[in-house]
């Protein structure tokens, strides 16, 4: 496999707080358009090492990156790196779904809006592609001006991508996205991962291997602080 | 009854009383200035200019001057105080650094307002040469409640949910983008509330304004820049001093209703102002 088939790469990675490590070593790859699981026990590192992709941790007093971490094929610590811009195109959806107090449209617009500045915008047409994206759009259409607070949490979930997705990210990473979920809107997350693999990266981290097995092309497994080589694929 | 009973009930006893005490004192303060006050009020009272050093007509003028001195006031501290406090906890990274910030702020929040009023007066009024103007008055007053702002819109500020930040940051904002789209939003309750806390603080002030914005008689609106005020606190000062006159005493007691209620409507706009943001930002 040639190096430009990887999305990201990681090489011989540290991962501390306050000198601490939490990851020892660190040394993997991600392939483009697969979803690569990243498992692990509860308190492995496991999120941390997906924070660390899009530089989320860069305020975390202590937290120190040493080693390799090239995503896209760039060294996300290049002092030159445009950090906004990498998380622009590296997004992230949580493990507890957040939208803000603002109507369903509003939801999915909102860092859509800061990124395209052309004046006189109509973001309604991407609103509704990235809901579909999101398989939302049949469930939402038409109460679109309604408080995204009023959507259940798996539909909450569902928007929170959405959101990620209007911005249109090359890699997404998922932390644990379906562990606040009751089993019919994790198939539903499930579902959308699979549909969206075509177009994107996705590393989800997962603390469910029949998950892991379900959707992951590959597997990346963290434990006693350290992270498999190289991904075990699946035959 | 045993022991330990007894005193929680002598524990609960003294606790009831403390606060019994407490709102009475407020209940006494709250009934003398209406019920002294209030034979004072009348239309002609509230709009027209005073007359005979405050002993006839009304205090338009002072409440004017004292609205202009507390907006005046606020229109200034806001930015400031909301450009440290951004400054602060989205720019400031050293624990240390902010610490140091925050004793500045609290140890700013104690100094007696007479020493607020003889450094402004000789750093706004000597130094810039604004004299005794309803400028250096909004000036000083400004730096007085940049404490009670900043205080407010920091706690605001620093209780934002952790989600909402990481929403905004996973989204590839900045940190421009991430303060007008997360960050002023919601923490909008407490800017509202700390600017009105501030302009009822400002209400309360004379000392400060005394002898560094204020003329006790003959002014009206300020027509420029270097024009004093005439203001509800040292129009009630000037008159309660004319202690054996009855007639300045009802309208210093007039005058003290009247400022009582700005800073009781402040403080209920507060509270409810608060309340509604609070659950538009909770939802």
């Amino acid at each position: 496999m040639t190096q430009n088939s990887y999305a990201i790469e990681l090489e011989r990675v540290r991962l501390s707080y306050s000198g601490e490590a939490v990851i020892e070593t660190a040394s993997c790859t991600v392939r483009k358009n697969a979803v690569t699981a990243v498992v692990g026990p509860s308190g492995s590192g496991k999120s941390t090492l997906l924070r660390t992709l899009c530089r989320m941790n860069d305020r975390v007093p202590g937290f120190q990156v040493e080693g390799s971490v090239r995503v896209l094929g760039r060294d996300i610590h290049d002092p030159a790196l445009n950090v906004y811009e990498l998380r622009k195109r590296v997004g992230m959806v949580f493990q507890k779904p957040c939208v803000f107090p603002k109507s369903i449209e509003e939801n999915v617009i909102f860092g859509l809006k800061f990124h395209d500045s052309r004046t006189g915008r109509d973001f309604s047409e991407k609103s509704e592609q990235a809901l579909r994206d999101a398989f939302l759009w049949d469930e939402v259409k038409n109460r679109l001006g309604d408080p995204a607070h009023t959507l259940s949490q798996g539909q909450q979930q569902r928007l929170a991508m959405a959101r990620t997705l209007a911005v249109d990210p090359e890699i997404l990473l998922m932390d644990e996205p379906t562990s606040a979920l009751d089993p019919k809107s994790s198939k539903a997350i499930e579902d959308l991962i699979l549909s969206l693999k075509d177009r994107h990266t996705i590393v989800l981290v997962t603390h469910n291997v029949d998950q892991a097995e379900r959707v992951a092309d590959d597997l990346i497994c963290v434990d006693d602080k350290t992270v498999c080589h190289k991904p075990c694929q699946r035959p | 009854m045993n022991r330990r009973l007894l005193k929680e009930r002598l524990s609960m006893f003294a606790l009831y009383g403390l606060t019994a005490g407490g709102g009475l004192i407020l209940a006494v303060i709250l009934i003398t200035v209406f019920t002294k006050g209030a034979p004072a009020l009348s239309v002609s009272f509230l709009f027209e200019a005073s007359r005979n050093f405050g002993l006839e007509g009304g205090i338009f003028y002072q409440t004017l001057g004292t609205l202009i001195l507390m907006a005046g006031a606020a229109l200034v501290c806001l930015p400031v105080a909301l450009g440290s406090v951004l400054f602060q906890t989205e720019f400031l990274h050293s624990p240390q650094l902010k610490k140091i910030f925050r004793l500045l702020i609290y140890s700013l929040n104690a100094v007696p307002t007479i020493i607020f009023g003889l450094i402004g007066y000789l750093f706004f009024g000597v130094f810039l040469e604004a004299g005794v103007s309803w400028v250096t008055g909004v000036l000083i007053l400004a730096v007085m409640i940049l404490p009670t702002l900043h205080v407010s819109i920091h706690e605001a500020v620093e209780t934002i949910p952790k989600h909402y930040r990481e929403a905004g940051l996973a989204l590839g904002l900045s940190p421009g983008q991430q303060m007008r789209a997360v960050i002023l939003p919601q923490s909008l309750h407490g800017i509202v509330t700390g600017t009105l806390l501030g302009l009822a603080r400002a209400a309360g002030e004379t000392a400060a304004i005394m002898f560094t914005a204020t003329a006790f008689s003959g002014v009206d609106l300020p027509q420029s820049w270097t024009d004093p005020v005439t203001t509800l606190q040292t129009h009630i000062l000037v008159l309660a001093q004319e202690a054996a006159n009855p007639e300045a005493l009802t309208n210093a007691w007039g005058a003290g209703l009247v400022l009582l209620a700005i800073v009781f409507i402040l403080i209920t706009a507060t509270l409810w102002i608060r309340s509604g943001l609070e659950m538009e930002a909770e939802r």
